[in-house]
């Protein structure tokens, strides 16, 4: 239970081994680069940031194409993916070897080209698509006008006017065009909701007068291709035309599942190439003689004897050298805990982690999240329930850094509830299995349940005080420490036997109000101690007692596991009840039954785990590290392989 | 009917009723900015899937009072329990707690599950930290749904 010592690692090389000591580097995954600027080194020969070269573009060209191939595959043919891989993510294990013969061999050239061809063909197939799907709904309202499109539509004598009219202006226009011109002729195609497309045969003479008259009724001549054929010919033609472009489109679709084998060796040379890529940008954070170039970086110092041999072993020209931090120097942080506390971790790095100077509270943490955890879960069914799920998803499922310890942790706490619902009797609810209580159970003796909560929970905070008082000893500050942490401790210790014993033990009664008295006027002498000024230190200290308030709507905030607790006993028990009623019913009952209990337990399980979790971190975050904990300290972020598809085994 | 079980069944359907109201709004919140998310990122369905899922607690937590109420009654078999005025206001009482805070802090939770999914939806890495704000509003919910259950099996029938 510690804040892992970090070394200073100074690597000098040769610049021609420069890829290979970053490759190194990058592969071991324990040596977080820190920048190096020219100007913080003493003096020496000419000395310049190191720089990716022009290696850099190609590489990132290279990456876009890949990116674009995989992209356009998988918009094409999305790969199948469970829930839970949406969740986790889905990783394929690989080996080093083959990733290098996969990146270095594989050439996706000829691949690109291809997805490039097959994208283009696609484009155009859809605008000739989009084309004449516009030409068919311009004919379609015209598909009985039985004249060929091309047809003349003028002669000497005569002349054909084409087109709709609105349905309102229909009849006056008809009989306007008979008055004026009475020798014109009117033919009706056909008519939709609100236009009437017309043919009207005119003698040529008389064109201008037809056309003033038809205007005034909104008349539009109809604007199609003047192609061999009628309307419906061309209708037809059409949508024989569609006919083949699906086909052609089925046929790139069909090629583009041609290349759907090479995905996997598509996504390993994507990670290849920017495991490269991180390495080049890596290099911005060296410097370089004309010759030399040097690389600094924070190791654990359990891992500096690996770091050493591997880069000594395996570079001809690598020099290490390791340094200790300067005393007052921020170093990155990485915890260092024993397997049963190292998954809570996970609460700490969600919080902000502790500097190097500060204590390591995950032992704690892990201790009181598990105590908690299961108090607000209380039952062995779901315990079991949950610590076989996370055991499984944990064996199945390769998961990142984080979300391992999430599981980890679940899957401790699941245990942990296991005990709870074994001492309170909860068995999935406590209306099926009945397994009496080896304690007492909670939904019988509510009051017992609560005042257990509030019992740990004024443990859970004096240790929280008692970690502060030790942080300010330690710094060698063992007044602040008195004033700050070993007041309050009295003070609240005697305000709850005070009120606790009242008059049933009159003498402890006393001496705890004496005990508050002291030190509640302690308190007002002291919590003003930073101004000189006696009336702001007095009344800044009297003010500072009101916090007394706060350590008690503390203690009252660890009835949350009497809900938490409760809620799930009885929802269980509902289920059960609900499951029961049910199988009374002729046939589908006992099926009905099974899926209540499964879906219904399920369910509960999961509102309980979240609400437990998120209630059990506030318990920490809130409560415990209000008492004591600062933070504030940066993540060790070691140089490492990070990759989307793949990930290496060891 | 006596009027003790009509009150008896009116609180019953008060917490079926508020809570469940409150949850679906809040359930429908969450769910119009999953489908915005997913129409973006298929792969936000299964996240989405867990902070829509949070508002709808309460409605559980009405149903399961109402539920309980009912059989207190005498509703699911046994026959009709005998049920004074007195009493049955009790268990109204006792059924108002879920069904207020159950309507209203579903929808708050709905809110903050909604921005939650928002929150995913740019950083998928910070699930955890949108259920987080969105399970904190649950605790009132449990409050309320704890006094309900304990106001209850304290009225006898």
């Amino acid at each position: 239970m510690a804040v892992a010592q970090m070394k200073r690692l100074l690597v000098a090389a040769h610049r021609s081994e420069r890829e290979e000591l970053l490759d190194e580097l990058q592969r071991l995954g324990v040596v977080e680069i820190q920048e190096l600027d020219p100007k913080d080194l003493e003096e020496g020969p000419k000395v310049a940031k190191e720089n990716p070269g022009d290696e850099l573009l190609p590489l990132e060209d290279k990456l876009g194409e890949v990116r674009y191939v995989l992209d356009f595959l998988d918009r094409h043919f999305p790969p199948p993916r469970t829930l839970i891989e949406q969740f986790a993510g889905s990783k394929v294990p690989i080996d080093l070897e083959e990733l290098d013969r996969t990146g270095d061999g594989f050439d996706y050239g000829e691949i690109y080209r291809q997805c490039r061809k097959l994208d283009d063909a696609l484009t155009e197939l859809n605008n000739r698509r989009g084309r004449l799907q516009t030409n068919m709904e311009q004919v379609e309202p015209w598909l009985n006008l039985d004249i060929p499109l091309d047809a003349p539509r003028e002669t000497n004598w005569v002349r054909l006017l084409i087109g709709s009219i609105s349905l309102r202006g229909e009849a006056e226009a008809a009989s306007q065009l008979e008055d004026a011109v009475p020798e014109s002729c009117w033919i009706e195609v056909a008519r939709d909701r609100d236009r009437v497309r017309i043919v009207v045969i005119l003698p040529r003479d008389a064109v201008e007068t037809a056309q003033e008259i038809l205007a005034r009724y909104d008349f539009a001549p109809m604007m199609l291709p003047r192609c061999a054929g009628t309307a419906k010919e061309f209708y037809q033609e059409c949508q024989d035309e569609c006919v083949r472009i699906d086909e052609e489109c089925a046929q790139v679709e069909e090629a583009i599942k041609d290349l759907i084998g090479y995905r996997f060796q598509l996504r390993t040379l994507y990670d290849y190439l920017g495991l490269a890529r991180d390495r080049l940008l890596a290099t911005t954070n060296l410097v370089r003689t004309e010759k030399a170039c040097l690389l600094q970086g924070w190791v654990r110092e359990e891992d500096v004897n690996q770091v050493i041999n591997r880069l000594e072993g395996r570079l001809e020209s690598a020099t290490v050298q390791v340094q200790d931090p300067e005393p007052d120097e921020e170093t990155p942080v990485a915890l260092n805990n024993g397997p049963l506390s190292r998954p809570f971790e996970v609460l700490m790095e969600l919080y902000s982690l502790p500097t190097r100077f500060q204590l390591d509270p995950t032992g704690f943490v892990a201790f009181f999240f598990g105590l908690f955890f299961a108090m607000a879960m209380t039952d062995a069914g779901y315990g079991i329930m949950l610590a076989a799920i996370c055991f499984v998803l944990l064996r199945k499922v390769h998961m990142s850094p984080l979300g391992e310890k999430t599981f980890q942790l679940l899957c401790l706490g699941g245990l942990a509830t296991v005990v709870a619902g074994a001492l309170s009797g909860g068995w999935w609810g406590d209306n099926i299995i009945t397994i009496k209580p080896l304690w007492f159970s909670p939904l019988d003796q509510p009051l017992t349940f609560l005042i257990l909560s509030l019992g740990l929970g004024i443990i859970h905070l004096y240790v929280g005080m008692f970690l502060g008082f030790y942080e300010n000893v330690k710094k060698g500050d063992v007044l602040t420490g008195i004033y700050d942490q070993g007041l309050w401790m009295v003070l609240v210790a005697g305000l709850i036997l005070w009120l606790a014993a009242g008059e049933a033990n009159p003498q402890l009664a006393n001496a705890a109000k004496w005990a508050t008295i002291i030190s509640a006027v302690g308190v007002i002498l002291t919590g003003g101690r930073e101004y000189k000024n006696i009336f702001v230190r007095l009344g800044t200290g009297l003010y500072s007692l009101y916090n007394v308030t706060g350590y008690l709507s503390d203690i009252l905030s660890y009835s949350r596991l009497l809900g938490l607790g409760m809620a799930t006993g009885i929802i269980a028990n509902v289920i059960n009840m609900v499951a029961m009623m049910v199988f009374e019913l002729p046939v589908v009952g006992p099926i009905g039954t099974l899926i209540i209990l499964v879906g219904g337990h399920l369910f509960n399980l999961f509102i309980s785990v979240v609400g437990s979790y998120v209630h059990c971190s506030r318990l920490q975050y809130v409560e415990f590290f209000g008492k004591f904990y600062e933070g504030g300290g940066r993540a060790f972020a070691p140089f490492a392989p990070e990759t989307k598809y793949v990930y290496l085994e060891e | 009917m006596e009027m003790g079980l009509v009150l008896g069944l009116l609180g019953a359907g008060l917490a079926v009723l508020l809570a469940g109201t409150g949850s679906a709004i809040g359930v429908g919140l969450t769910g119009q900015a999953a489908s915005g998310a997913v129409s973006e990122d298929p792969d936000m369905f299964a996240k989405s899937l867990i902070l829509q899922i949070i508002p709808g607690t309460q409605g559980i937590y009405g149903f399961l009072i109402g539920f309980l109420t009912i059989q207190r009654l005498g509703f699911l078999g046994g026959g009709l329990a005998s049920i004074s005025v007195e009493t049955g206001l009790s268990l109204l009482m006792a059924c108002l707690p879920i069904g207020l805070v159950g309507l209203t802090s579903a929808i708050a939770q709905g809110k903050v599950a909604a921005t939650g999914v928002s929150l995913v939806a740019k950083r998928p890495e910070e699930l955890a930290k949108a259920m987080i704000f969105a399970v904190m509003v649950e605790f009132y919910a449990i409050l309320a749904f704890l006094v309900s259950f304990l106001m209850l099996q304290g009225v006898t029938i």
